[in-house]
C-alpha cells in the first residue's frame, strides 16, 4: 500500500513567484469573494431564490486547484459551485444571470445556483445530489482515455461526499482504468450540519485514497500557493501518466451551509479563528512582503472587482426572463447520429 | 447613494421590525459591519451593511416595521476599502497571514463529541446547539427551507394543459356516424328508452351527457324532438314591452305526430346498424365479380342428396362454404383483419353464414370449415341456422368469423354487393343460379350460371389477390369433386 | 382539541411511539444534533440519546440498508431520507430488499420499518430537488405507501405505520410542514388503507393527496362561489389504494379530476382513472381529467416553475371545462 506524501513546499515547475501569476490568483479569489457577498445580498433581496450555497472562505482551495488546469480540462463540481464556475472562466454576468433565473444565465434560467454549466469552458456542472458527479466524472475520464487525448478531469466535492457509495465506486474505477482524474475534496469540516468526525470513520480524507492504491495528498486549503503547487503536480501525473489522485484541501466556509442555514452547530470562536487565516488577506500580505503590491493597488483592484460584480447584477436585472412558451424546450435533444 | 432595504431573512417573511439600530445617523459604516437588528417572523437577526459610507439617514426607526424591499436607511458616500468583508468588525486586529503548515489539523475543538455514554454529556452538547434553535418559532423550517410563495396564479398553467385538451376535443374526428355519448348517458338512455340519435349533445366536445339525456327523457314522449340547450325561443310573454302573445316563430319544420310510423330498433338491430355503418365507412370497399358455371356442382349435389338421408342433404351454400374455406387455405392473406394499422392473419378459418330474417340479420359462424368434410359442414350449418332462427344460439355461435358468405340466391337476386362483416376483410355475396344460354365449343347451349361478388377491404387485400382468390373459388366450384374430399 | 402543524404532529407521533416501544429508533442525516432538516425530529435526540436517534453520514444506501437489517432482527426503525430526491440513490435497497425480502424468504422474516421522506416542488429548488415519487413506490408489491395531508392524519398514520409490520413509505411534503389543523390527543391511530372524503359536494369529484389536498381545497372554495360544488377525496392511502370513497363519489357526480404534484404520465392519477373505468365506467359523463406537473425537469426560474406545478387555477379551470362552462 503506497501513500505518497509530498511536502507542500516542494518546488513546482512553474514559478509561483512572478507578479503576474500571483496577481491573477489574487484577483480571482477576490472576484469570488465579492461575488459571493453580492449573491448573499441579492438573495436577501429576493432576487435569487431556492437554495444558495456560498464559497466564502474557500477561495484558496478553489483558485489554487482550478488555476492549475488548462482551458480544455474538465471540471465537475457540486452545488457549492459559484466560485468554481468563475475560476473556470465563466463570466460573472452569466453566473449572476443564472442565479436570477434569466435566459442569459449559464443554464438559461432552468438550473439556478446548483446547476451551472458551460460547454465552452468545460465546466460540466453543479449537482445537487451529494457524490453524484464522481462516477460521472469517471465517465469523462474514460472518454479521454478512449480517444487518446490529453485532457484532465477535476472532480470537486466536499467531505460529506466521501462517505457515500459513489465515492468508493468512482475512486476504484479511476485507479483500475487509469483515468486522468484529480479528485479534489474541499474539506470544510462539515457536511451540512454534521462535523466530519461524526460522519466519517477516517477524518483525514486523503488517507481514504490508499484503499485504491491511489495517490493521496493533503494541503492547507487557506494557502492558495500551497494548493496550487500540489495541484500542479497532481494534474501533471494525471495528464502524463494517467495516475489519478485524491487531494484534500482543508478549509472553512465562513457562512452556514446555505443561505437558509441558521448555522447553530458551529461556535462563533471557531469561525473567527478560521477567518483569522483568511486566504485573500494572506496572499495580499505575502505579496506586500515581497514588495509586489501596495495598499493602493489593493484598493484599486478591489474597486475594479466590485464594479465588475455590480455590473453583473445590472446585467442580470436587465436580462429577459425565459419565455413560458419555451417551458418544454430541451427536455429532449433533436437529431440522431 | 446606496440604500439599505429590508432584507428577506426567511421565505415566509413579509415584513420585518427594526429592533435596534447598531449605528447612529451620521456615523461611518463599513461594509460587513453589523448595522441593524431585525425581527423577522422566525427570529431576531443581526444584519450587516452591504456598503460602506456615512449612515446619512435612518428611514425606519426602531420599533417600526416595514415590508421586504422597503428602504430602511440610506448610506451616503462611496465604498470603503479592504477585502475583509467577512471578518468580524475589528479591522485593527487583522491576524497575520498564517504560514502554511505541513499538515494542518482541522479545528475540531467545537465539534460535538460523538458516542457519549452518559446521557448528560450529550444533553450538554445539545443545549449549546439548541440555544438558537429554541428561539425560532414553533413552525420554523428546518434549514429554514426556502418556500415557494402563495398560490397566486390566476391563469391556467401547463399542469392542466393535457387534461383540458382531452376535455375540449371536438366531437367529430372523421368517424362519421359514431356518436359521442358518455357512458352514463348511454346507460340512462337505455333505461329510459331515449333514442340517442335524436338527442343533441351539449357536453364538452359535443358529447351527449347525462344531463342531455335526462332532459330528453323528461320530455316523456317517445317521438323524437330536437332540443338545443339555451337556444329555445323565449316565451312571448317575456319579451319586454309585449302584451300580446305572439305566435312562436318557426325554426324549421318538425314532423307532426301521425305522419310517420316510427319503428324503434331493438338493441340488436341498433348494434348491427352501427357496426355495418362503421364497416362501410371505415373500410375502403371495392368489388370483384365472377360468374361461375354451376352445372357440375348442381349435378354433384343431386347425386349426393339422392344417396343420403334427407336430414343429411347438402345445400349449394354448403358447397360454397367448403369451396371458400379451401380457397382460404391457399390465400391466407384473405383470411385477415385490419387492426389499428396492422394486418392480423387469422389462424383458423371460420365462415360466417349470413342469415336474413324478417326482423333481423344474424351471422352464425361455422368454425374450422377447412378441416370439416362436406357432410360435416352440411350438418353443422343446418344446426347453426336452426339455432339462430329459433333464438337458441349462444354467444359462441356468433364469435370468431374470419370470412362471411351472404346468399340471396333464393330470392332470385342474380347479383348484389354486400357490406363486409367486421372484423373480416372480405364478404362473398351469392346470387341465384340461372339457366342461361352459354357458348361451348362455338355452340350456344343452355348452362347454369351463378354470379358471386366479393366485397374487399382494400387496406388488407389488393386487387390481384382478390381476383386470384375468386378464381380459386370458381375453379373448385367448377370441379366440385375436390369439395367432397 | 389542540391545533398543531404537520411538523409538530409528526414530532408528537415519533415521541409517543418511542416512549411506548423501546424497539423504535430513528436514523437519518442531521436528525439528531441538528434537530432534523425540517425540524420534524426536534428535541428527540436530547430526550432519547445517540442510540435511539442515530445521525448518519450522507449515505442513503447505508441508511436504508441499516434499517432493513435492524428490522429483520426485531427492531422498529424509522429511517428518514432527507428529501425524496435522494432516495433514488437507495432504490435498490428500498425495492429489491425492503419490499421483497419477506416474500423471497418464504415469509420467514418481516421488515417492519418506516421510511419517512418529504417530496414536492414549487420552491425554486431546481430539477434535482423537486420530485414526487409516491407513484413509483405504489407500483411495488411488498411496500405500503401513504401520503397524509393534514396534521391529524399525519400523526395517526405515522403511529400506525410504525406499528405496522411492513415497510411503509411515509410520504411527507416540504410545502406542508407548516399546515395547521386539529389533532386528537393520545392514542389517535389512522388506518393505512382508508381514503377519506374531506369535503362534500355534488358536481365534481377531486382526488388529491399531500400538498395537492390544500390546492384542491382552495380551488373548491373558489368554485363554490360560482355554484360548482366539488367533493374532495383525500387519497392518503396509495398502496393499498382505497377506491371505495372515490367510486361512491363518482356515482354521485359523474365527473372526476385527479391532481398530483408528480408528473402526469404514469402518475397516481393514471391508476385512479384506470380503476374508475373498471369499476364505474357507466357512471362517467366524461373521461377522468388528470392534472399533474408539466412533464419537464423542474425549472429554476420562478415563473416557469409556477406554471409547471399544479395550482388552484388549474383545478378551477378544469372543473369548469368538465361542466361545460368554458
Amino acid at each position: 500500500m503506497k501513500v505518497e506524501q509530498r511536502p507542500t513546499s516542494s518546488t513546482p515547475e512553474e514559478a509561483l513567484d512572478d507578479k503576474s501569476t500571483l496577481l491573477a490568483l489574487y484577483r480571482e479569489m477576490l472576484l469570488i469573494r465579492r461575488f459571493e457577498e453580492k449573491t448573499a445580498e441579492m438573495y436577501q433581496r429576493a432576487q435569487i431564490g431556492g437554495f444558495c450555497h456560498l464559497n466564502i472562505g474557500e477561495e484558496a482551495s478553489i483558485v489554487g486547484t482550478i488555476s492549475a488546469l488548462r482551458k480544455q480540462d474538465y471540471v465537475y463540481s457540486t452545488y457549492r459551485e459559484h466560485g468554481h464556475a468563475l475560476a473556470k472562466g465563466i463570466t460573472a454576468n452569466a453566473v449572476m444571470a443564472e442565479l436570477f433565473g434569466k435566459e442569459t444565465g449559464t443554464s438559461r434560467g432552468r438550473g439556478g445556483s446548483m446547476h451551472l454549466f458551460s460547454q465552452e469552458h468545460r465546466f460540466y456542472g453543479g449537482y445537487a445530489i451529494v457524490g453524484q458527479a464522481l462516477p460521472i466524472a469517471c465517465g469523462t475520464g474514460y472518454a479521454i482515455t478512449y480517444k487518446g487525448t490529453d485532457e484532465v478531469v477535476m472532480s470537486i466535492f466536499g467531505d460529506g461526499a466521501t462517505n457515500i457509495g459513489g465515492f468508493h465506486e468512482a475512486l476504484n474505477v479511476a485507479k483500475l482504468w487509469h483515468l486522468p482524474i484529480v479528485f479534489v475534496c474541499v474539506n470544510n469540516l462539515y457536511g451540512m450540519g454534521t462535523a466530519v468526525n461524526r460522519a466519517s470513520a477516517v477524518t483525514e480524507i486523503w488517507k481514504k485514497a490508499c484503499a485504491y492504491d491511489m495517490t493521496g495528498e493533503r494541503v492547507d486549503g487557506m494557502d492558495v500557493l500551497a494548493v496550487r503547487r500540489i495541484t500542479d503536480q497532481l494534474v501533471e501525473q494525471a495528464r502524463e501518466r494517467h495516475e489519478p489522485s485524491l487531494l484534500e484541501c482543508v478549509t472553512y466556509r465562513y457562512r452556514g451551509h446555505s443561505m437558509s442555514d441558521p448555522d447553530t452547530y458551529r461556535g462563533k470562536d471557531e469561525i473567527k479563528e478560521w477567518q483569522g487565516r483568511d486566504p485573500i488577506l494572506s496572499l495580499a500580505d505575502h505579496m506586500k512582503g515581497q514588495k509586489l503590491i501596495t495598499d493602493q493597488d489593493i484598493q484599486r483592484i478591489d474597486e475594479e472587482i466590485t464594479r465588475q460584480v455590480e455590473a453583473s447584477v445590472e446585467f442580470a436585472e436587465q436580462s429577459p426572463e425565459p419565455d413560458p412558451r419555451e417551458l418544454y424546450r430541451d427536455v429532449y435533444a433533436e437529431g440522431a447520429a | 447613494m446606496p440604500d439599505v432595504q429590508m432584507p428577506r431573512l426567511s421565505d415566509s417573511m413579509e415584513t420585518g421590525k427594526i429592533l435596534r439600530w447598531l449605528k447612529k445617523e451620521g456615523e461611518q459604516v463599513r461594509k460587513g459591519e453589523p448595522l441593524v437588528e431585525i425581527e423577522s417572523d422566525k427570529a431576531n437577526i443581526e444584519v450587516e451593511a452591504y456598503a460602506s459610507g456615512r449612515l446619512s439617514k435612518i428611514v425606519v426607526p426602531e420599533g417600526e416595521s416595514a415590508p421586504i424591499g422597503a428602504v430602511i436607511a440610506e448610506i451616503g458616500g462611496n465604498g470603503g476599502s479592504g477585502p475583509s468583508a467577512d471578518k468580524p468588525a475589528a479591522p485593527q486586529e487583522q491576524a497575520p497571514a498564517a504560514e502554511p503548515e505541513q499538515k494542518p489539523q482541522p479545528v475540531t475543538a467545537q465539534a460535538p463529541k460523538p458516542q457519549a455514554t452518559k446521557p448528560e454529556a450529550h444533553v450538554v452538547q445539545a443545549e449549546k446547539a439548541m440555544a438558537a434553535t429554541a428561539q425560532q418559532a414553533a413552525d420554523s423550517g428546518g434549514e429554514q427551507y426556502p418556500h415557494g410563495g402563495p398560490d397566486d396564479r390566476t391563469e391556467v398553467g401547463a399542469a392542466a394543459a393535457a387534461a383540458l385538451n382531452v376535455i375540449r376535443r371536438p366531437a367529430t374526428q372523421g368517424d362519421g356516424d359514431r356518436m359521442r355519448v358518455s357512458p352514463v348517458a348511454r346507460r340512462i338512455a337505455e333505461e329510459q328508452g331515449v333514442d340517442l340519435r335524436q338527442v343533441k349533445g351539449t357536453g364538452p366536445g359535443g358529447r351527449i351527457t347525462k344531463e342531455d339525456v335526462e332532459t330528453a327523457a323528461g320530455r316523456g314522449t317517445p317521438s323524437p324532438t330536437l332540443r338545443t340547450r339555451g337556444r329555445e325561443q323565449p316565451e312571448p310573454a317575456l319579451i319586454r314591452g309585449s302584451e300580446q302573445p305572439q305566435p312562436a316563430p318557426t325554426r324549421g319544420r318538425e314532423p307532426a305526430i301521425g305522419e310517420v310510423e316510427v319503428v324503434e330498433l331493438s338493441k340488436l338491430q341498433t348494434t348491427v346498424a352501427m357496426r355495418l355503418a362503421q364497416s362501410k365507412f371505415s373500410a375502403p370497399h371495392y368489388y370483384v365479380t365472377s360468374e361461375i358455371a354451376m352445372d357440375d356442382a348442381v349435378r354433384l349435389r343431386q347425386m349426393f342428396n339422392e344417396a343420403v338421408d334427407k336430414s343429411e342433404a347438402i345445400s349449394i351454400n354448403d358447397l360454397l362454404i367448403k369451396a371458400v374455406a379451401l380457397a382460404l387455405t391457399k390465400f391466407p392473406e384473405v383470411n385477415a383483419s385490419w387492426a389499428d394499422g396492422r394486418i392480423e392473419r387469422k389462424r383458423d378459418i371460420n365462415i360466417g353464414i349470413a342469415v336474413g330474417l324478417p326482423d333481423r340479420l344474424i351471422v352464425p359462424v361455422l368454425k374450422n370449415a377447412d378441416q370439416r368434410s362436406l357432410k360435416d359442414i352440411a350438418r353443422e350449418s343446418k344446426q347453426l341456422i336452426e339455432r339462430a332462427r329459433s333464438n337458441k344460439a349462444s354467444m359462441q355461435d356468433y364469435l370468431g368469423n374470419t370470412f362471411t358468405i351472404s346468399n340471396l340466391g333464393m330470392y332470385d337476386v342474380d347479383q348484389f354487393t354486400a357490406i363486409i362483416n367486421p372484423p373480416d376483410s372480405a364478404i362473398l355475396a351469392i346470387g341465384s343460379i340461372e339457366d342461361t344460354p352459354v357458348i361451348k365449343d362455338g355452340q350456344i347451349v343452355p348452362g347454369k350460371r351463378m354470379r358471386i361478388t366479393m366485397s374487399v377491404d382494400h387496406r388488407v387485400i389488393y386487387g390481384v389477390t382478390a381476383a386470384q382468390f375468386l378464381q380459386e373459388v370458381k375453379r373448385l366450384l367448377q370441379s366440385p369433386m375436390a369439395l367432397v374430399l | 382539541m389542540p391545533v398543531l402543524t404537520i411538523r409538530d404532529a409528526l414530532n408528537q407521533a415519533l415521541r409517543e411511539e418511542m416512549q411506548r416501544d423501546e424497539n423504535v429508533f430513528l436514523l437519518g442525516e442531521d436528525i439528531g444534533l441538528y434537530d432534523g432538516s425540517f425540524k420534524v425530529t426536534r428535541g428527540l435526540w436530547k430526550e432519547f440519546g445517540d442510540r435511539r436517534v442515530l445521525d448518519t453520514p450522507i449515505a442513503e444506501e447505508v441508511i436504508i440498508g441499516t434499517a432493513i437489517g435492524a428490522a429483520m432482527a426485531g427492531l422498529r426503525p424509522v429511517a428518514e431520507i432527507m428529501t425524496v430526491n435522494f432516495i433514488m440513490v437507495a432504490m435498490d435497497q428500498v425495492v429489491n430488499a425492503a419490499a421483497h425480502l419477506r416474500y423471497m424468504f418464504g415469509g420467514g422474516t418481516a421488515v417492519p420499518m418506516v421510511i419517512r421522506t418529504p417530496g414536492g416542488g414549487g420552491h425554486q429548488l431546481g430539477a434535482q430537488h423537486s420530485h414526487s415519487h409516491e407513484n413509483w413506490f405504489a407500483h411495488v408489491p411488498g411496500l405500503k405507501v401513504v401520503a397524509p395531508g393534514t396534521p391529524a392524519d399525519a400523526k395517526g398514520m405515522l403511529k400506525s405505520a410504525i406499528r405496522d409490520n411492513n415497510p411503509v413509505m411515509f410520504i411527507e411534503n416540504e410545502g406542508t410542514y407548516a399546515v395547521k389543523g386539529e389533532v386528537p390527543e393520545g392514542e389517535h391511530l389512522v388506518p393505512l388503507d382508508q381514503n377519506d372524503i374531506k369535503r362534500q359536494g355534488n358536481d365534481v369529484t377531486i382526488c388529491a393527496h399531500s400538498r395537492m389536498l390544500v390546492v384542491a381545497q382552495e380551488a373548491a372554495t373558489e368554485l363554490e362561489k360560482e355554484g360548482i360544488s366539488a367533493e374532495i377525496v383525500d387519497m392518503r392511502a396509495l398502496r393499498p389504494l382505497d377506491m371505495t370513497p372515490v367510486i361512491e363519489s363518482v356515482k354521485k357526480t359523474s365527473r372526476v379530476i385527479t391532481v398530483e404534484e408528480g408528473w402526469r404520465s404514469f402518475g397516481v392519477g393514471s391508476e385512479i382513472a384506470s380503476r374508475i373505468y373498471e369499476e364505474a365506467f357507466d357512471y362517467l359523463d366524461a373521461p377522468v381529467a388528470r392534472i399533474g406537473a408539466a412533464e419537464v425537469p423542474a425549472p429554476y426560474n420562478k415563473k416557469l416553475e409556477k406554471i409547471a406545478f399544479p395550482g388552484k387555477a388549474d383545478v378551477i379551470v378544469t372543473a369548469r371545462a368538465l361542466l361545460g362552462k368554458n
